[in-house]
């Protein structure tokens, strides 16, 4: 019986323990969702932290009841900022100012400012990669400006909740190649590692509008297409929505040294042999200054082959193989047939050629960073790590030779088979 | 298959279960090492041929199987505890019984309930005290070992498909991250470090003695081959396939710096919108894993003390013994000091498991000797 | 006209001269056996002591002994148990239930034989059944037809018996009855029983407690004058429901044919099926007062004889005032009764008993309860219908791919809402979380005490709709449901997801067709609710690994619970997947039948090519 009452009493403290505070358990009222996050260079202090907070009460009934059509009365979310000393720290101060706790649970989103990026960004990266909450497929960018203007005016109308945006952004890169999708795993990896430098989509908040347009070829431009030579922020689009993503920030370890376009980060990405489609023009071989388009996507993964004299040189050689879809012309030849399409092929194949040339070149010159990972391929050499890690890569790389050939065919060219002149007229 | 219930030397009553509960019972418990920060200390060695560094190390527990089985032939119906006693004489015996198996078994086994915890404060609990986890976790070594060796085998054989689908999920999961080239140099960091020192490292599998205490409910020596092949393949598979995900999709130099990597390949998977974040779900799997092998480790401890001290019944055992693993594991003082005791912990296994039976081999062929020579 | 005395009577006190209420006080006849003589209560008596003196009057009381916990006595216990009674002597430590009927102090009248003589056995039976009081019985004085007359009386009871059947023998005896009578009275018994009687089953009996469980039960027993045995007449009929539809598992596809309260028509409906000689029925007695007739029937050419025996051991042991239905047998005879899990199955339909007895288990049907127990039983065989096998392989292996899946619903799925939305905020998408976050501002309560409160609501739903009468019942069920479902969520109380979620664990409650295992299904959600909001998914392993370990270790009648599986035997053809018939070969091996091979490996004859010489012609 004294047993009975002994084991009744330690179940009974047994129980108060467990359910004290139910440790750790967090109400879903009790928390705020940070949907992003952005890194600014502070004036005073190391960081401007800006965070991108969810309204959960305005998305709920926006998706839920239909009510909030019209009102803007309440936004879906909300956005706060402080000066700190770090990513963590600005939390904690920010919660000071939230009447909730503020969990990084589902942060999308990374912004770091160009400022921040060229200092190097290697540091806070320790802190982003140890925290629980952060998770390692959020993606990463790098925005021109401040990030904190970025993430404010960041509304795009159509979604519910700016993480959708974030999410969508991924897959669309894929549709087009002008910007590609980075996640914190794979920038941190490619920091860390010895045979790549890593490299980050730009954007931008563009508030011109449609005055920022360079002239086109016809009007006096220059003859290289200046359609490619955007990056973030420049391409003239008015609408509603002020954010925009074109082009890459090349970084050297931590440091960024340089941005590359849109047209180049194509380039850039069919290198990689992570290019999946896009929609790319250049100029007509028979007709200049029309245009062409082809519906571009690589058909193999680049082939590579590499080779080391015994003082170390290197050459490598890239085989790219791309296929197309005749998109557009403006000049009206029949391309279709087959005399005229090994023009188009090869004109393509030399333009295609000389960007990624060229890209390289200005990689080896102007970055001195090897953002292709050609290192990868090299690896294949050295039989072990530290052989590998003496040989230091990264630092030979501007003395490397490459050598780019493209390989294009075209193999359909859509509803139209054949294209007859224009009869009559002057 | 009848369940009946042995009286072996008049000792101790075990349940029994037939050969392929006691495989699959073995190898689950062997994957347990997955989930905690052991494959992190494996990138140290290896590089991007970790995934090559258990081979060396199966070989080796091949062997040790072979010899654990000669030495369990030499006297059937008995096990490890007792042969030890037969080979080197009552005091001697029982010394070496204490010291080698049953204080290693209590040492992992504190171990383990430590670092089980840990894992689930780093991944979940956050804010719990680590005390009420590490209680949780003896609490159900506890009852495990309390119902016997039958109820375990049973509940390995019961969710063993469960924790083999969650290793294939995450494993095939993340094929969009795989990256070839992380595997070169292929030699990592040089053939002696990636085959000699990590044969060291992953060749002392606790199961090796636990094999040996709980021989008897297994079905008997001439069972142990067959048994200790099987699930050394199996368990040591299941981790080659784990460390070569792990090396194909972070390459070895951030592979090097998680706390747990096999926590960190969960937190990877990305397939689309809606399923990401799935590590939740592999707390189920990994508690279950974690508390059949505590529960593993205690029910061996207990049933070796009680054996060694040649006690009827080992259930009375099982509190104090409980209680010092509960207060063992809460000694270290923080985590990193937890994952250096694993370290040297692994390196005292090679006793019990390998230089025990070569010990027992050399005495009882001595003894033989001896006695040939007397006649 | 209110004259002084009625004002008078009406201000002053009245002493209440009616009778009080009644109250059931304690007499000194209640505890007989502390009239055996010991004198002081001892401190673990229960309820208050009375002396131990047989006097009427009343008595001074001992003061009442505060009531000491007393612990169940085990078996292993009581050989101490009896040890400590011996050596405290007088210290009335109260022993189990008092066993039979029998008063104190004289010898059992029942063990009484049959006297020869008439007004003997006539006395006999009114004091067994306490006539005249007792107007159920009937005591009818016939006069057999015979040359000479010879008297006798039949007993029975009114109500029990068939009025056309006693009729028809009343008839033979007393006026049909044209044979010369033997000289020896010995003898008339039988005679009676061979020539004269055409009842279809006649018996003879002398001892007055066989006629006194024969009468009870609906026969009639006839005493004659000079026989020292009594003819006890098989005339049973009695009003009782018909064989009518399964109330609780119904299927599509199969027979809808469920027992009823009567023995023998459930036993008769096992033989339709089973059209088998070596189906055996044995019978015995459980319940003291009650005297329930249990029937055990198993396949004697199948069935493990370890297992028939332990179940005849096991019913003929217990020692209980009264088995009233067969749930209180199951679980008098379970092995674990403190687990929650059912170990033992309880079906209302014959057509799985069936299917149970050609497997080699044993069925249990007891006398007054439409459900029949079959042991052993397997988790596996408490979620298999009958639906399954009935119907082809694929719909069957889908249904039992259903219910796996409703099973964890049932039990899992609050635990698993309230982890993951109090701990666990990562793991659901962004858009859900917002959503339910956004749902669950406007809630005041915290997510546990809104769990909590409607699972209790729910329950209490189907508590109610149970118990209310006929045609209110489904109707209010419905209303009831939707009614307080929608209001809750009008008035800010609950979160719409809730309402769903717990809509749909309760409809994967009643996807298990075993309502013991539903239950208790039932239960294990509380827990897994508690673990859930205090220790997130940690909680919930630490549960579901808790309850493996103990499910695994069930066994129900020396079969594992968790075979074949569990344990791994023979891997059967019908546990999760169904696969065809022609593939059923073996029978389930961990009952250990006589013959295992239920059919040949070509069980389709039709399939093997025909016979040389042109085939049979069929």
């Amino acid at each position: 019986m004294r047993a009975i009452k002994i084991f009744a009493l330690f179940l009974a403290v047994l129980a108060v323990v467990f359910l004290t505070g139910c440790f750790g358990s967090r109400e879903t009222d009790e928390t705020t969702y940070v949907l992003a996050m952005g890194l600014d260079k502070g004036e005073k202090d190391n960081l401007i932290l800006t965070v991108t907070i969810a309204n959960p009460k305005v998305i709920a009934g926006m998706a839920g009841g239909g009510g909030g059509g019209n009102g803007k009365g309440a936004e879906s979310f909300l956005t706060a900022s402080v000066e700190t000393l770090g990513p963590i720290t600005g939390l904690e101060q920010l919660n000071t100012a939230t009447s909730r706790h503020l969990s990084l649970l589902h942060t999308k989103a990374l912004v770091i400012s160009e400022e921040l990026a060229q200092e190097g960004i290697g540091k806070w990266f320790s802190t982003l990669s140890r925290y629980y909450e952060l998770r390692a497929t959020s993606f990463v960018f790098v925005c021109r400006g401040k990030a904190k203007d970025f993430l404010e005016k960041n509304k795009p109308p159509l979604e519910i909740s700016p993480t959708k945006q974030y999410e969508l952004i991924g897959s669309l890169s894929r549709a087009h190649g002008l910007y590609h999708d980075i996640t914190f795993k794979e920038f941190y990896e490619e920091l860390k590692s010895r045979s790549i430098q890593p490299s980050l989509p730009l954007a931008a908040i563009h508030e011109g509008g449609l005055e920022t347009a360079r002239p086109g070829v016809k009007q006096g431009g220059e003859l290289e297409l200046p359609l490619g030579k955007y990056i973030a922020g420049d391409i003239p689009i008015a609408g509603e929505n002020k954010a925009q993503f074109y082009g890459t920030a090349v970084f050297q370890k931590d440091k960024m040294v340089g941005t590359i376009s849109g047209e180049e980060t194509r380039f850039y990405l069919m290198l990689r042999g992570k290019f999946e489609t896009g929609f790319m023009n250049f100029l007509d071989p028979l007709s200049q200054p029309e245009t062409l388009a082809f519906l571009v996507h690589q058909a193999r993964s680049p082939k590579y082959v590499t080779r080391m004299s015994e003082d170390g040189s290197v050459t490598i050689d890239i085989d790219l193989y791309l296929e197309a879809e005749l998109a557009a012309m403006l000049s009206g030849i029949n391309y279709e047939s087959p005399e005229y399409k090994p023009f188009i092929e090869a004109a393509f194949s030399q333009y295609v050629q000389e960007g990624c040339q060229r890209l390289i070149q200005r990689t080896q010159e102007e970055f001195k960073a090897d953002i292709f990972g050609f290192g990868e391929q090299l690896k294949k050499h050295f039989w072990t790590v530290p052989s590998w890690t003496e040989y230091k890569w990264l630092e030979r790389y501007p003395e490397a030779q490459v050598n780019v050939t493209v390989h294009t065919r075209v193999r359909r060219t859509g509803l139209q088979l054949k294209t007859m002149p224009l009869e009559g007229g002057q | 298959m009848s369940h009946r219930q042995r009286m072996v030397g008049k000792i101790i009553k075990e349940g029994m279960f037939g050969p392929g509960e006691a495989v699959i019972l073995l190898a689950i418990s062997s994957i347990s090492r997955l989930f905690l920060s052991y494959p992190g200390m494996l990138f140290e060695i290896g590089g991007p041929a970790t995934w090559l560094t258990p081979l060396g190390g199966l070989v080796l527990a091949l062997a040790a199987i072979f010899v654990l089985s000669l030495v369990l032939k030499k006297s059937p119906g008995s096990t490890i505890v007792e042969i030890n006693e037969q080979a080197f004489g009552p005091y001697l015996g029982v010394a070496v019984n204490i010291l080698a198996i049953v204080m290693v078994l209590e040492l992992l086994g504190a171990t383990y309930i430590r670092e089980f915890s840990e894992a689930m404060l780093v991944t979940t609990l956050r804010f719990t005290p680590i005390s009420v986890v590490d209680a949780a976790f003896l609490a159900l070594g506890l009852l495990g070992a309390y119902l016997g060796i039958e109820a375990l085998a049973r509940t390995a054989r019961l969710t063993y498909l469960y924790v083999l689908a969650a290793l294939l999920f995450v494993i095939l999961a993340l094929i969009p991250f795989w990256n070839f080239h992380n595997l070169l140099p292929l030699l990592g960091k040089g053939p002696k470090e990636v085959f000699i020192l990590g044969s060291l490292s992953t060749a002392t599998l606790a199961e090796l003695v636990i094999a040996g205490v709980i021989i008897q409910a297994m079905g008997g020596a001439e069972k142990l081959t067959r048994i200790g092949y099987r699930f050394i393949f199996m368990g040591f598979g299941l981790m080659m396939i784990t460390l070569l995900d792990l090396v194909l999709t972070y390459n070895w130099t951030v592979s090097e710096e998680f706390t747990q990597p096999f926590l960190r390949l969960a937190r990877t998977i990305y397939l689309g919108r809606f399923f990401q974040r799935l590590e939740a779900i592999f707390i189920l799997v990994w508690v279950v894993v974690g508390a059949l092998k505590i529960a593993l480790l205690l029910y061996a401890t207990a049933v070796s003390l009680a054996r060694s001290l040649k006690l009827p019944d080992y259930r009375p055992l099982l509190w104090p013994l409980g209680l010092a693993m509960y207060i063992l594991s809460l000694l270290p003082v923080d985590m990193v000091t937890t994952i250096r005791l694993d370290n040297y912990l692994r390196w005292l296994l090679f006793v019990p498991a390998y230089l025990l039976p070569l010990l027992i081999l050399a005495a009882l062929w001595l003894k033989g000797r001896g006695a040939r020579a007397g006649n | 006209m209110i004259n002084v005395k009625n004002l008078l009577k009406l201000i002053t006190y009245q002493e209440n001269s009616q009778r009080e209420g009644f109250v059931l006080e304690e007499t000194v006849h209640d505890h007989p056996k502390s009239a055996k003589g010991e004198s002081s209560p001892g401190g673990e008596d229960s309820h208050g002591q009375r002396e131990a003196q047989a006097e009427p009057a009343p008595q001074k009381k001992a003061p009442a002994v505060r009531r000491a916990f007393k612990k169940p006595i085990r078996p292993a216990d009581k050989a101490n148990h009896k040890q400590k009674k011996k050596e405290n002597g007088a210290a009335g430590e109260s022993q189990p239930a008092p066993t039979s009927s029998q008063t104190m102090g004289e010898p059992p009248i029942s063990n009484l034989s049959v006297s020869a003589s008439l007004a003997e056995n006539r006395k006999i039976i009114k004091k067994l059944y306490g006539l005249p009081a007792n107007k159920d019985i009937v005591v009818r004085d016939i006069v057999l037809g015979t040359s000479p007359a010879i008297d006798g009386f039949i007993v029975f009871i009114d109500g029990l018996v068939d009025k056309s059947i006693q009729n028809l023998l009343l008839q033979a005896l007393m006026l049909f009855a044209v044979r010369p009578v033997p000289a020896e009275r010995g003898q008339l018994a039988t005679y009676v029983k061979e020539k004269m009687l055409p009842g279809n089953q006649v018996v003879l009996k002398s001892r007055f407690n066989d006629i006194l469980n024969a009468v009870n039960y609906g026969d009639t027993a006839l005493f004659l004058e000079g026989c020292a045995e009594a003819v006890l007449v098989e005339t049973k009929g009695w009003e009782h429901r018909g064989v009518d539809l399964p109330t609780v598992e119904q299927v599509v596809r199969g027979p809808h044919e469920a027992f009823s309260e009567t023995l023998r028509t459930n036993t008769a409906l096992i033989r339709k099926i089973i059209k088998n000689e070596n189906l055996t029925t044995e019978l015995l007695t459980v319940g003291s007062r009650n005297r329930a007739l249990v029937a055990i029937m198993y396949q004697r050419d199948l069935a493990n004889p370890a297992l028939v025996a332990e179940v005849k051991r096991r019913i003929s042991s217990i020692k209980t005032d009264r088995i009233i239905d067969s749930g209180m047998l199951e679980e008098m005879i379970m092995d674990t009764p403190y687990n929650l899990t059912p170990t033992i199955l309880a079906t209302e339909r014959p057509d799985r008993v069936a299917s149970g007895i050609i497997d080699g288990r044993v069925a249990i049907i007891v006398d007054g309860s439409p459900y029949v127990l079959l042991v052993p039983a397997t988790m596996y065989e408490m979620l298999h219908t009958g639906e399954e096998l009935y119907s082809r392989w694929q719909l069957g292996t889908f249904i039992r791919l259903l219910r796996a899946l409703a099973f964890n619903l049932s039990f899992l799925l609050p635990g698993l809402y309230l982890a993951v939305v109090l701990f666990h905020h990562e793991m659901i998408p962004t858009e859900l979380l917002l959503a339910i976050a956004g749902n669950r501002e406007r809630v005041p309560l915290p997510s546990l005490v809104e769990v909590l409160l409607m699972e209790i609501s729910f329950e209490l739903i189907r508590e109610a709709g149970l118990r209310i009468p006929g045609a209110m019942g489904t109707t209010i069920g419905i209303v009831g449901a939707l009614v307080l479902g929608q209001a809750a969520v009008q008035a800010n109380i609950v979160s719409p997801v809730l309402v769903i979620l717990v809509a749909v664990t309760g409809l994967a409650g009643f996807a298990i067709p075993y309502y013991s295992l539903a239950f208790s299904l039932r239960i294990y959600r509380f827990y897994y609710i508690i673990l859930g909001a205090t220790l997130g998914f940690f909680g919930i392993a630490c549960g579901l690994f808790t309850q493996i370990v103990l499910t695994a270790n069930l066994k129900s009648f020396g079969v594992p619970y968790l075979a074949p599986i569990g344990p791994r035997t023979v891997p059967g053809a019908d546990v999760v997947t169904r696969l065809p018939l022609f593939f059923h070969e073996k029978r389930p091996d961990y009952l250990n039948p006589q013959d295992i091979t239920s059919q040949p490996d070509i069980a389709r004859g039709w399939l093997e090519p025909p016979a040389k010489d042109g085939g049979k012609d069929y």
